[in-house]
């Protein structure tokens, strides 16, 4: 075997080993924050270049994607009416919870939770993946296992942070798996990411009951949830008298290609930027 | 060859950025993997030592744009990397037409690996995007390794 050879088989060598370690690590996290510099400049660089394509998307958005606008605003305007005095008549369902609620002695949850706004800067470098890079980190009081939401549900958890960006782990990703609750019903289950736009949600038994379009929410179970989050609405039951449990196919109530706006939820007597 | 990888990794970068910024914001779904066209490149112009080096820390450098699990990147550039250099003696590799067609393959080879990995039934994931995705890999290609040819000439180091 020639010198050159040993020399090619050795590197391989290296490499294939250097891999396993890095395999071994598992899911550590700590390993990238190494690279974190990287992602750092890329989220300086990123609004700088990605301006010009704002400004064009905005010339499109706001000016010739407004024909029928006229139709829509009227129809709006009728959804909102509804949406008010939908509004007044929970306004006064919450205070009354809060009343109940105070006189149990318990705190209310949402008064824990504060909104922390941020925008979409990148996405997962595959197309399997489902993870978001966003404008604000660590110095913007983002901290990893921090909630993210959007005005319609639940959107994910953040699993890294750098001091000006965060890595989103969105709740359609196979890696995520969070408690949940039918807020109809209450059958709790596991909400799992399928790398699509559809959730599972598993361990449900076939004797519960569950009907296509309940709620689904955060059952708050494992701590990093608050409870009561919307997660999406039953779209699929699936039954099988032979096997324990039924096959739930959840619709998220955010869609996940469309985000552009997301709220970190921190805890209160934190200020954001 | 301290030159050479630095301007590929400068090139790697702006590849980078246009992978998780740029080319998601025009369509959100669509990924296009600039990664497998440098590796192609650096397999034709560069020693093997300095592909690997290359490879090596160029899929590292990918790790904090994705949610995959820590080095299973990096093993799918280097099963790329070290089938393509087999195949180089088997295939001309020069050849613009082989070299859209390896970047073709290996790249939907690559998803469907994450798909595995992640215990997804095959074929569960949006099927345009993936296409798309993989015919401008494939595209790009030819491009990519022609860059990397001409930072080795400018950088006037012999493999």
């Amino acid at each position: 075997m020639g010198h050159g050879n040993t020399h090619k088989i050795l590197l391989a060598v290296f490499a294939i080993g250097l891999v396993l370690i890095l395999l071994s690590l598992g899911q550590d996290r700590s390993l990238s924050l190494s690279s974190n510099p990287m992602r750092e400049g890329f989220s300086f660089f990123g609004k700088g270049i990605t301006l010009p394509f704002s400004f064009v998307h905005g010339l499109w958005t706001d000016y010739v994607a407004l024909v029928n606008t006229r139709q829509e605003n009227k129809e709006l305007r009728k959804e909102l009416q509804k949406t008010q005095v939908l509004c007044m008549t929970m306004q006064e369902v919450r205070s009354e919870n809060e009343r109940l609620s105070a006189m149990l002695g318990f705190k209310s949850e949402h008064k824990d939770f504060q909104l922390y706004p941020a925008r979409l800067l990148g996405q997962d470098i595959t197309n399997v993946f489902k993870t978001v890079i966003v404008d604000r980190g660590s110095r913007n009081k983002f901290f990893t296992d921090m909630p993210v939401v959007s005005p319609l549900g639940l959107v994910g958890r953040v699993i890294t942070t750098s001091p000006h960006t965060s890595q989103v782990l969105l709740i359609t990703d196979p890696n995520s798996a969070i408690p949940a609750i039918i807020e109809e019903t209450r059958v709790k289950g596991v909400v799992k990411g399928a790398g699509t736009n559809v959730l599972n949600l598993e361990y449900v038994r076939s004797t519960e009951l569950v009907q296509v379009g309940s709620t689904v929410v955060t059952s708050g179970l494992e701590g990093i949830f608050p409870k009561g989050m919307k997660i999406g609405v039953v779209r699929e039951v699936n039954r099988d008298p032979h096997k324990i449990f039924t096959k739930i196919l959840v619709a998220p109530s955010v869609e996940m290609s469309k985000i552009e706006g997301i709220f970190g939820v921190g805890r209160n007597g934190t200020d954001a930027d | 060859m301290v030159r050479t990888q630095i301007s590929l990794f400068g090139i790697l970068l702006i590849a980078m950025f246009l992978e998780t910024f740029i080319v998601p914001g025009l369509w959100s779904t669509l990924r296009v993997d600039l990664l497998i066209g440098m590796t192609i490149g650096v397999i034709i112009h560069l020693s093997f030592s300095q592909g690997l080096v290359f490879v090596m820390v160029a899929s590292l450098a990918l790790q904090p744009f994705s949610g995959a699990r820590t080095g299973f990147i990096p093993m799918l550039y280097l099963f790329g990397f070290f089938a393509i250099e087999l195949l180089k003696s088997v295939l001309y590799l020069e050849n613009v037409q082989t070299q859209l067609i390896l970047a073709v393959i290996f790249n939907v080879i690559f998803v469907e690996a994450y798909v595995v990995s992640l215990d997804m039934p095959l074929g569960q994931t949006e099927i345009w995007p993936l296409l798309a995705g993989s015919l401008l890999t494939g595209v790009l290609c030819p491009l990519m390794v022609m860059v990397v040819g001409n930072v080795k000439k400018a950088c006037y180091e012999p493999s």
